[in-house]
């Protein structure tokens, strides 16, 4: 192979003493050891840079055959030109690997599972035993950047900021909010699917803030995601059973045979068809994917489920039937759940207590019956009173409700004090410098952060509250 | 007094590889100037094909239509296309479900308006533009003259919703038809779009069909509402009546297994067992008998005639009038006592 016959004739050349192969191969083989070194030092970022060290080092043949065969025309400043461009050619290389690499695993933005915990002060979190989750101050800006290779950064969107949040075990937590609020991103944070800029998660009774990916591993059995679109959960190429018995095969749980049972049993458990574990997924409709996706995030038996808007794509009387089992599981196994749904009927429905978040903050936190008869802040009046009702009595309930108006302002450059003050029917000049804690206002396990929360009145005007039976 | 349109019994069928998929079976209804007839109905209901094919948007090689749409005279279903062409867009308007996904993602939006407009007008260029301003304005988007030459990304869903709007009424159309216009949108956006095609519609008298599956959003704008189910019309009455007193099963159905803010927390939603059926290989007699809790056997057998129960109130169910009003009078009083 013509490697094999450059690397020789390498061999021969350096035997030969030609300068510039003496330059070029001492100089290329420091750059490359920097850049392992370097590479080693990133803890973890192994495969990319092993990646690039094996092409770079296969470049460097080739390149020096091609100078070897080009230098043999002897034209003046070939010689130099073409002893210049190799070396230069490999530090362009690492340097767009390390921008890659390092500018953007700084700014947290780590895709290589990076710990860059503690950028921020450090928080103190006090757990309680009861608590499941426990999360302090947990922040999460993500980089806007432009530019590929020589990227800058314009700015930073502020996608969860300074969230502090306990779910207790057994307990179902629904995350309510507009697009763009946090709350797919703040689950995402608690699990570690995403790394946070900031903050501490504390999961069962450990710290997990900066665990590596190997020792979150086999924590990862006690954390599973349901997601939003049952079209594009599910691989299409791999029959449900198989992909309902992923997580058993990942985690190594049980022989071939016992997880295939439990597949069978957990199939049954959601509604389908244990016969059917060699279909393909688009022999399912909607509702029976998402009944799919129900069964992969129970199969390992978790003690967290996070349910990223699971029925919004669905059909209302299929989204019923979906809630209902996801109830039911929950009874049976005891597990705590997320729930993430941007629709607040829905979410009261399931959850033992409601967050509202706005713009990467909590704005207020309490059960639902709470929360729906009578809200504290005036983004959860908003939401309550925009929700339209199903009902004769929509009319009325139209006429009073509370219009935001315009759009929700930019997480890159979130308002000052309370972030809700440019769209708040009630702010004052205070809303605008300091912005309010979330802490206990109104009813019992009710938390609000708020200068000026809403009052009975203002509830009674502009919101249809459940009649108590 | 003749409707502003009028749709008979209208048949549309596709003759695919796997069979033929019959997805309008007999739809009629009519709507009227500055009047709403809300559509409900779940996926596979004919609520979108039925809207598509009223703005000839079916016409297929393999497609059969049959049945009469009446538009101010005229049958849109026989209509020559280059006569169709006329119609679509400028007498009857449509506005669809993602925003993103409906408007040319590589033109400013400014440019798509004028494009609507210079289709059906002789005006100039600049006469356009204006005009195109005029109607941003119009849907409630801020610095119009600036937004004009935005482009579909550079909007959030709700301004592209409104764009989308202001890009199908500015050429003021008799008839607006919205599919799912506000699913994709947050819920205070959603009051927005809601309130925006309420004025308009008290502005210009537009007639509106909203295709909808949230009967939430039927309750606030619906004048008459039409309920669709595998294709066929099985209810339609007013607002008023439909959420007072309804008359079908797949209607209370639908009602029970929506969680409510303004009722207590039910233990479990009640919800419709089964699936939605296949539209080639459709359950006989009543579409609905597999999942209804009501079936009885004349429901395999024949399929219901879509008849008056009350003035204004048609049902196609084989349960006795009665019986009917008198569980659907019991459902609502669950939600108002």
């Amino acid at each position: 192979m013509t490697a094999w016959k450059v690397l020789s004739s390498i061999k021969g050349r350096i035997n030969r003493s030609d300068y510039w192969l003496k330059a070029i191969l001492p100089l290329g083989g420091i750059v490359l050891g920097t850049f392992l070194v370097l590479g080693a030092l990133g803890q973890g970022k192994t495969a990319l840079y092993v990646a690039g060290v094996v092409a770079l080092v296969c470049l460097v043949p080739f390149l020096a055959a091609t100078i070897k065969r080009l230098h043999d025309r002897d034209h003046p400043g070939w010689h130099l030109a073409l002893t210049l461009i190799p070396v230069f050619g490999q530090l362009f290389a690492i340097w767009v690997v390390a921008d890659v690499g390092f500018l953007k695993g700084t700014l947290g933005n780590n895709r290589f599972g990076e710990d860059p915990g503690g950028t921020f002060s450090e928080v103190a979190v006090e757990t309680s035993p009861d608590a499941l989750i426990t999360v302090g101050g947990l922040t999460k800006y993500f980089a806007l950047t432009r530019g590929v290779l020589l990227s800058h950064e314009l700015g930073q969107v502020h996608a969860v900021d300074d969230v502090s949040l306990e779910v207790k075990r057994g307990e179902t937590l629904g995350l309510v909010g507009e697009t763009g609020c946090g709350k797919s991103t703040l689950a995402r944070l608690v699990t570690r699917l995403i790394e946070p800029t900031g903050g501490r998660i504390v999961f069962d009774g450990k710290d997990i803030t900066n665990w590596s990916r190997r020792q979150l591993r086999p924590l990862r059995r006690d954390m599973q995601i349901i997601l939003q679109d049952p079209y594009s959960a599910l691989n299409p190429r791999r029959p449900v059973g198989a992909i309902i018995g992923e997580p058993l095969r990942i985690h190594k749980l049980g022989s071939k045979a016992e997880r295939r049972a439990h597949v069978r049993e957990v199939m049954e458990m959601v509604g389908l068809n244990p016969e059917h574990y060699n279909r393909y997924p688009y022999e399912f409709s909607g509702g029976q994917r998402q009944r799919i996706g129900v069964a992969r995030a129970i199969v390992t038996k978790p003690k967290l489920i996070l349910a990223d808007e699971p029925v919004s794509a669905l059909d209302v009387s299929i989204q019923a039937q979906v809630l209902n089992l996801l109830e039911d599981l929950r009874d049976e196994m005891g597990v705590t759940l997320l729930f993430i749904a941007h629709d607040l009927s829905v979410v009261r429905h399931v959850s033992d207590r409601i967050a509202v978040m706005y713009l990467g903050k909590i704005v207020e936190l309490a059960p639902p019956e709470t929360l729906c008869s009578h809200p504290k802040h005036p983004y959860t009046g908003a939401l309550l009173s925009a929700v339209p009702v199903a009902s004769a009595d929509a009319e009325e309930a139209r006429s009073r409700r509370i219009i935001l108006h315009g759009d929700p302002p930019s997480p890159v450059d979130p308002p000052s004090g309370c972030r809700f003050h440019t769209r708040c029917p009630k702010a004052q000049e205070i809303c605008s410098q300091v912005e309010p804690p979330l802490e206990a206002k109104g009813l019992p396990e009710q938390f609000a952060a708020c200068h000026f929360p809403l009052t009975e009145e203002e509830i009674e005007r502009a919101i249809l509250r459940p009649r108590e039976s | 007094m003749a409707s502003l349109l009028e749709i008979r019994d209208l048949h549309v069928h596709f003759k695919t590889r796997d069979g033929v998929v019959r997805a309008v079976e007999g739809a009629r209804f009519s709507v009227e100037h500055g009047r709403t007839l809300g559509i409900v109905g779940e996926s596979g209901s004919g609520k979108s094909v039925t809207a598509l094919t009223v703005m000839g948007l079916t016409r297929f090689p393999n497609a059969t239509i049959t049945g009469s749409i009446d538009f101010d005279g005229t049958d849109l279903v026989t209509l020559p296309d280059n006569q169709m062409r006329s119609v679509r867009g400028q007498r009857i308007a449509m506005i669809f479900q993602d925003p993103l996904s409906s408007l040319h993602p590589l033109y400013k939006v400014g440019w798509q308006i004028v494009e609507a407009i210079q289709t059906h007008e002789d005006v100039s260029k600049d006469v356009a533009r204006t005009r195109a301003i005029e109607a941003l304005h119009e849907v409630g988007i801020p610095s119009p003259e600036k937004r004009i030459d935005s482009y579909p990304h550079e909007l959030s869903g709700g301004m592209r919703q409104r764009v989308m709007i202001a890009m199908a009424l500015v050429l003021k159309p008799d008839v607006l038809i919205a599919d799912e216009p506000t699913t994709a949108l947050d819920v205070t956006v959603q009051a927005q779009i809601l309130d925006l095609i309420r004025k308009l519609k008290d502005d210009y008298q537009t007639a509106i069909v909203m295709i909808t599956h949230d009967l939430g959003v039927i309750a606030e704008i619906a004048d008459e509402v039409a309920v669709m189910y595998a294709g066929r019309m099985m209810e339609r009455a007013s607002r008023e009546t439909l959420f007072t007193k309804p008359e079908l099963p797949y209607t209370w159905g639908l009602m029970r297994s929506i969680p409510r803010l303004d009722a207590p927390r039910p233990g479990r939603l009640d919800s419709i067992a089964g699936l939605p059926p296949s539209l080639i290989n459709l359950p006989s007699g009543c579409p609905f008998h597999p999942r209804c809790p009501y079936v009885m056997d004349v429901c395999l057998k024949t399929e219901p005639e879509l008849k008056e129960s009350e003035p204004d109130h048609l049902v196609a169910c084989h349960l006795a009038t009665d019986e009917r009003q008198r569980i659907g009078r019991e459902l609502q009083t669950r939600y108002r006592s």
